[in-house]
């Protein structure tokens, strides 16, 4: 089912979209290419790329999935750019073709690491440490024994925390009626 | 499904069981369960995310770019779309003001790292201007450089044929009845990489900074050559002549069998690892001191102690360099800083505050990556701040 929004909504839209992929996309780009300039000029085409059609997309994950697409595609062609460039300089013959990088698991890190790490910045300090903790492989009672707290105390701070995620990013998934009322 | 599809969906979970697992429900444990069990690489992966050690890499990496100049050129450039839906417009007054923000960027803000390293032109691992990859040094020390266009050089006993990146040879048939058997040696220069196929067929691959010393033919009980370097050997099966290296201090012995050799003067040991067949380990001099390798196993003998050590090693790890590659678990610094000034045919130092310490990498290199990328890498992965003078690396 596709979204009618506003224009102005859809800058809204936009701009949140932006605001909390940013991290996920620059670190997925910077960890291939450790190229600062182009990942930055990577992340705002494919924006503009998405804007064209951003009355496509039902789900967050969808829109999620269109950019990882478009700057692995987009990074893959500067990258090949980047050897042909290279072969004539050395006029070398035709090197082996660089096998597609295992971007399944690229993409995943980006995405697991940029959430957990947005779901732990902004917490109480208390849950902080028990999110944390617990990310370092510890394990409930570790973690409760660490803090000096109760298993239980550990536990509803670690479903607060995943809460809190959630809530930072409900009003990206169904974004239309909310902003709606919100912005119009 | 695109697989970026399934890769969104699946990050999902693996944040829904890292934080509150509990909530999980029964098709999202099954669907984690078959990810995890489809590789151990998703294992580890599953592992290593939202380890202190990863997510302060995350905050690194994002730290070096600010979100918010990103949306102002963004908005800049979407700004005339909005009254008029054209495509091109956009798209051309998108990047338009992509290249004055960042260029407004680029020049007001302090020199970064990224800025100082610009300054030099990238350095690579293949020699450039047509520097050859490997010389042929005869016994009277007349050199030969080889590489480029395909040609034979014939000699008194032996014919050799040079390639672009090896050299094969062939001994004449008139040399059999010769008692005198010419050495040559092969001498590869850092930077470059070269091959060679010996007179009994055994193939042989040196890589940056080595030297290989050999007979243009092999004669009597044993093929013997000598080894400064590292090189990778696929020997010819031959029961009757057992095929010898001589790398200083380590001296291997096989029939026929694929394995690897280091011994850098520069590094304090000599290792042998087999990935086929069996070999039989020596110290030099004194052969008492020996030991079988099976595959997958590694002998290193430390410079001076005249005792050999055996390990299991990964081997995709230390054949690595014959694909251009560097895959480093747990190296040192100092290690891995002599391997880049072999490959790139550079010197390191270490300036006044820069000690070399005992910090270990895990992490990867390419040769077709210029020198910078994989120094910025290795600053980013927790390492010093590097810096390129000329052919010098200074380790802050």
């Amino acid at each position: 089912m596709k979204q009618h929004r506003t224009p102005r909504q859809n800058n809204e839209y936009f701009r949140h979209l932006h605001e909390t992929t940013y991290d996920s996309l620059f670190y997925y780009l910077y960890m291939k290419s450790g190229d600062r300039q182009l990942s930055e000029d990577i992340i705002q085409e494919s924006f503009i790329l998405l804007w064209e059609r951003i009355d496509g997309f039902d789900s967050l994950a969808g829109v999620k999935s269109f950019l990882y697409q478009t700057v692995r595609n987009k990074l893959m062609n500067r990258l090949r750019d980047e050897r042909i460039r290279r072969r004539i300089l050395e006029s070398r013959a035709a090197e082996p073709p660089t096998p597609p990088p295992n971007d399944d698991s690229d993409v995943i890190e980006a995405e697991v690491v940029s959430q957990l790490y947005a779901a732990i910045s902004g917490l109480p300090t208390q849950t902080e440490r028990v999110v944390s903790l617990t990310l370092s492989g510890m394990t409930v009672e570790q973690v409760a024994d660490e803090l000096g707290v109760s298993v239980n105390t550990v536990k509803t701070l670690k479903k607060a925390a995943y809460r809190a995620l959630r809530t930072k990013l409900s009003h990206l998934k169904s974004a239309a009626p909310l902003l709606y009322l919100l912005f119009w | 499904m695109e697989m970026s599809d399934y890769s969104v969906k699946i990050a999902e979970v693996i944040i829904k069981s890292k934080l509150d697992a509990e909530s999980l429900t029964t098709a999202e444990t099954a669907e984690l369960g078959r990810w995890l069990e489809a590789s151990s690489s998703n294992r580890e992966l599953y592992d290593r995310l939202g380890d202190p050690a990863t997510m302060a890499q995350f905050e690194h990496v994002v730290s070096l770019s600010d979100h918010r100049a990103s949306w102002d050129a963004i908005e800049h450039g979407l700004r005339p779309q909005r009254q008029r839906r054209r495509l091109y417009r956009t798209v051309a007054a998108a990047v338009v003001a992509a290249v004055v923000v960042g260029a407004t960027y680029l020049y007001m803000s302090p020199p970064t790292q990224t800025e100082r390293f610009a300054a030099n032109a990238p350095i690579y691992a293949i020699p450039q201007d047509g520097a050859a990859q490997a010389y042929l040094v005869s016994g009277d020390g007349e050199r030969i450089a080889l590489g480029g266009e395909p040609r034979t050089i014939e000699s008194r006993y032996a014919s050799m044929s040079v390639g672009a990146e090896n050299i094969s040879v062939e001994a004449l048939a008139t040399a059999a009845q010769e008692e005198h058997i010419e050495f040559k040696t092969l001498v590869v220069p850092r930077g470059g990489m070269f091959g060679i196929t010996l007179e009994d067929g055994t193939q042989v691959k040196l890589n940056s900074g080595t030297e290989l010393r050999f007979p243009e033919r092999f004669a009597g009980g044993a093929r013997e050559v000598w080894l400064s370097g590292e090189a990778w050997f696929e020997v010819a099966h031959n029961d009757r002549a057992p095929f010898i290296v001589h790398s200083g201090e380590m001296t291997t012995r096989v029939l026929g069998t694929k394995f690897n050799v280091s011994a850098y003067p520069d590094d304090q040991f000599v290792s042998t690892t087999l990935a086929e067949g069996s070999v039989e380990v020596a110290v030099s001099g004194a052969t008492a001191v020996n030991t079988v390798l099976r595959p997958g196993m590694q002998a290193t003998l430390l410079c001076g102690t005249q005792t050999l050590s055996t390990r299991a090693v990964d081997l995709a790890m230390v054949l690595a360099w014959q694909n251009g590659e560097l895959l480093f678990g747990n190296m040192e610094l100092e290690r891995i800083l002599r391997v880049l000034s072999r490959w790139y045919d550079v010197d390191y130092e270490y300036s006044g505050g820069a000690a070399s310490g005992s910090h270990t990498f895990a992490g990867r290199a390419a040769r077709s990556e210029d020198l910078e990328t994989v120094l910025r890498r290795l600053t980013m992965l927790g390492g010093p701040r590097f810096e390129i003078v000329g052919r010098r690396i200074i380790v802050h």
